[in-house]
């Protein structure tokens, strides 16, 4: 694995770990959960290296 | 109005009811294998890798087709799905596999050139995931891949491809994409290495020719047409001019531009002795201005907003009613590729390819494509190698 991947992988955990946050603290918009779930789910299959 | 985390789990479980059956689709289209019968002129197949272990065990490794004849003579590399969304080429170094007799020199074939990216499709593009084609036993089921190797399998992209070694700015996503690639190296990105490996093949093995197999839009200036750098272009001439007196087609020649780097055609020419050739066939599937992607305009290529624009003469090629069928562009593919062997052996007798029961243009628009594979169920399994 190249460093520049490493990073990546990182953000990847760090964009995912705020939004999971974000999908938590949510109280008031429904399209915001909705968006998040969908951004989230990439970042997820990234992460776990499904293919 | 709260959001409890009820809710929250029921958003969760329809995301995922959603995204579970699709993925399930890419995951059977990326593992899908396609069986190939070893021909009886097939005398041995390896890996890619053998040229180059940097690729060993990666999604980038392709099996190699060798096809050696009785007397020693020229060597000609075949190369198809180097963009697995253009797939007459595959279909026709798949009919030389299972046709071909050798008398003289050697053919080494490589029907799925990007493996990564016949395993992947253009999201946004509804492309369909496989194709069958008819044959005189039943359908033959292909996948249908992308232009590009899968982003599972080459992460991340970067802002903007370098090419190595000429430092020539190319689009990020080109960086994936195996006909920008060239020369490539033994310590770049995978795609770089795929044809780092394939030229390590051409030097190794002192190959005459190599040929690659391409489709392209009506759109596009680039199409029905032998692409070939300054050293090629006599022969790619001659071949041009030979099927359009003898079997009636156009084939014009291109010539490889000089200064547009990362290409087989300019590549292998200066990195190697062999002589490059791309041949592309019309694929009105990747035109823009169609109708959906479906198989039946990837087999016919009818379509009807091709057909007003090309009554305002705003393509490149023919088009009437009977659109670009699969058989002629693959009866193209072949004839060329036949007709390149011919004049290069007629002017290099000591490095002569004689090739024989594969068929050409005319037979193949005739009997269909699917009249000359063989079929996998039938055969010895000894003889079957999944692509």
């Amino acid at each position: 694995m190249t460093v520049i991947m490493f990073i990546y992988y990182l953000i990847c955990a760090y964009l995912a770990g705020i939004l999971i946050w974000n999908f938590i603290q949510e109280k008031k918009s429904s399209t915001k959960l909705i968006l998040y779930i969908l951004v989230i789910l990439p970042l997820i299959i990234r992460l776990l290296r499904i293919k | 109005m709260t959001y409890p985390w009820k809710t929250k789990v029921i958003l969760i479980g329809v995301s995922l009811l959603i995204a579970i059956p699709a993925s399930v689709q890419l995951y059977h289209h990326r593992h899908f294998k396609t069986p190939v019968v070893k021909g009886p002129g097939v005398t041995e197949v390896i890996p890619l890798s053998h040229y180059f272990s940097g690729i060993k065990g990666t999604a980038a490794d392709t099996p190699v087709f060798i096809l050696k004849g009785k007397q020693p003579g020229g060597k000609l590399l075949i190369m198809a799905n180097t963009h697995s969304n253009e797939p007459a080429g595959l279909l026709a170094s798949i009919i030389f596999i299972e046709n071909a007799l050798i008398d003289q020199g050697t053919l080494y074939i490589i029907p799925v050139f990007n493996n990564s990216g016949s395993r992947t499709t253009k999201p946004g593009d509804g492309y369909p995931l496989f194709f069958d084609l008819e044959t005189p036993w039943g359908k033959r089921r292909f996948r249908m891949g992308n232009r590009n190797a899968s982003p599972l399998d080459q992460w991340p992209d970067p802002d903007v491809y370098i090419h190595y070694p000429d430092r020539q700015l190319l689009s990020y996503i080109d960086a994936r994409n195996t006909n920008r690639t060239w020369p490539g190296r033994p310590d770049g990105l995978l795609m770089e290495k795929v044809t780092f490996a394939a030229m390590e093949l051409l030097r190794r093995e002192k190959v005459d020719l190599a040929i690659d197999l391409h489709g392209a839009e009506t759109m596009f200036p680039v199409t029905n047409c032998i692409v070939a750098p300054e050293k090629a272009i006599r022969l790619a001439t001659l071949a041009s001019l030979t099927v359009k007196a003898k079997e009636g087609f156009d084939n014009h020649v291109e010539p490889s531009p000089s200064k547009f780097r990362g290409l087989s055609h300019r590549e292998i020419g200066d990195y190697s002795d062999t002589l490059p050739f791309l041949l592309e066939a019309p694929l009105p599937f990747l035109d823009q201005p169609t109708g959906p992607k479906t198989v039946k305009l990837l087999l016919d290529g009818k379509d009807p907003f091709l057909l007003r624009l090309a009554k305002k003469a705003k393509l490149f090629v023919p088009y009437d009613e009977s659109g670009w069928p699969m058989a002629k562009r693959v009866g193209q593919h072949c004839s060329v590729i036949l007709e390149l062997i011919n004049q290069y052996s007629r002017k290099n007798p000591a490095r002569a390819i004689r090739v024989k029961n594969v068929p050409r243009y005319k037979e193949i628009v005739a009997k269909g494509v699917g009249f000359f594979f063989r079929h996998p169920q039938k055969e010895d399994p000894k003889k079957i190698v999944d692509i």
